[in-house]
């Protein structure tokens, strides 16, 4: 049984800067996922250009399977050198989880990670080791499920310094917080959100440093299957419903197209029920079927659940009103829901059937972009740190 | 008598929000709601045609927005 992972990041930017300066890479490779957090020195395009080389230059190292040694030496040479200090400077956290549950924690200069386990604090023992001349943390360990780890840039611990608080917010401080919103927040985004939201508190909305809040959350996996549109030969229907049909108990099920509903009503021999409740003026009402956890109209909601997930994914916006939105009964704001926060895995089964009625040029809106939606629908997700399959039928 | 109107994409795009709400409206005012069941349907294959496809008792009608009063007295009221 593998390790599953849920995964996000909340930036605060320094009170009138466009760019942020800390940097979180979030990417998997075949048997693991690693987050990355970068801090740049400084604030503003400096700082956000030595954490992004800083971040990318990790991330694609350790993907290619580098070792430590040779990521920091990298870094230490490609890093441009800051006119004003004279140095080229990045803190840095990496974060690997296997797949088995091998853990792998990296730590240069940024806070240390808050690692939580049955709703208490594990401390992370020391184990420097110095490589470049840099002295970095290097601490293996296994994870179990529920265990939450989070890394931050330094811009948390000085929230408030000098206002609201003498020294800022501490570190057991933030901890604790922490270890109290852990038990609070069920998702890795509710979570980082919580925390970022108390610095930009302390910082009394005006942050003075960048500030970044990335969190790993281990769960239990969570499949989704989405099967929409028609296959191209009808005389697959059968195989396509079979396998969208297959798969754990936990199996959660989306149907998005009417005819595609249908027809897996027809195969399943259950009956289709469709609402007329329109919530949403431009969102067709969805339906309903036994087993099938959701079944909507398809490219009219796909075209807004990804507008949704492209919003989630951008990250700078989200707040509570997206999160209101994400709560509203149409058909996208449902399918984006799940995806978003009860979705690790994405299991797409979809037909390449062209509906004949759609190449009908009166209509106001192309419909025949099914194959591009779910081309998009599946960058998004795979960005959003899910692991995305496809199957053509 | 059971009525079906089609909310698949392209109806959804031709109208069917509007007719619906125009039906409902009809079946209330003229107190018919015991006896015109209105209902949802997904895509029944026949969206070449140019308005939103509508079922009464299984016969097949395309309808615009603008037709659902007419249609509504004639095909509804008058079969019923």
């Amino acid at each position: 049984m593998g390790v599953t992972v849920d995964v996000a990041y909340k930036s605060l930017n320094k009170f009138s800067e466009i760019l942020c300066g800390d940097k979180v890479e979030m990417l998997q490779t075949e048997d693991s996922n690693i987050m990355i957090l970068a801090d740049g020195m400084g604030s503003g395009v400096k700082a956000n250009i030595l954490a992004t080389l800083t971040s990318k230059i990790l991330g694609t190292m350790f993907l290619n399977g580098a070792t430590l040694e040779e990521c920091v030496e990298t870094i230490v040479q490609t890093l441009p050198i800051c006119q004003v200090r004279h140095v080229a400077y990045a803190t840095f956290s990496i974060l690997q989880v296997f797949h088995n549950g091998d853990a792998y924690l990296v730590e240069f200069d940024n806070p240390s990670c808050i690692f939580i386990r049955n709703g208490r604090l594990v401390p992370i023992p020391e184990n420097i080791r110095e490589v470049e001349g840099k002295k970095i943390n290097e601490y293996r360990f296994k994870v179990q499920k529920g265990d939450a780890l989070i890394l931050m840039s330094d811009g948390t611990i000085h929230a408030g310094v000098g206002q609201l608080l003498n020294f800022g917010w501490l570190w057991e401080d933030i901890a604790s917080y922490a270890v109290k919103q852990y038990a609070l927040t069920v998702s890795a985004m509710r979570l980082a959100t919580a925390i970022c939201q108390a610095c930009d508190e302390l910082y009394q909305y005006r942050p003075g440093d960048d500030t970044t809040v990335a969190c790993m959350r281990i769960i239990n996996s969570k499949p989704v299957n989405l099967m929409t549109g028609p296959a191209q030969a009808p005389e697959k229907d059968d195989e396509m419903v079979g396998a969208f049909m297959s798969g754990e108990d936990s199996t959660k099920r989306i149907v998005c197209g009417g005819t595609s509903a249908t027809i897996v009503s027809r195969v399943l021999k259950r009956k289709l029920d469709v609402s007329m409740d329109y919530v949403d003026p431009e969102i067709p009402p969805i339906a309903y079927m036994d087993g099938i956890e959701l079944v909507t109209e398809g490219v009219l909601t796909l075209n807004r659940v990804i507008q949704l997930l492209k919003r989630y994914v951008k990250n700078e916006t989200i707040s509570e009103d997206f999160f209101l939105e994400l709560d509203k009964p149409n058909g996208a704001s449902m399918v984006a829901k799940m995806l978003i926060e009860d979705c690790t895995e994405l299991h797409m089964y979809v037909g390449k059937a062209i509906n004949s009625a759609y190449q009908n040029p009166g209509l106001p809106f192309d419909l025949g972009i099914r194959q591009n939606l779910v081309e998009q629908l599946k960058h998004t997700v795979e960005e959003m740190g899910k692991t995305v399959t496809v199957t053509y039928y | 008598m059971r009525v079906t109107i089609c909310i698949g994409s392209a109806c959804h795009l031709k109208g069917s929000k509007d007719i619906i709400q125009k039906m409902q409206e009809l079946v209330k005012v003229h107190q018919v709601s015991d006896k015109v069941d209105l209902n949802g349907a997904f895509c029944s294959s026949n969206c070449m045609k140019e308005g939103v496809c509508v079922t009464v008792e299984d016969t097949l009608f395309s309808l615009k927005p603008d037709e659902t009063e007419a249609f509504f007295e004639k095909e509804i009221l008058g079969r019923l």
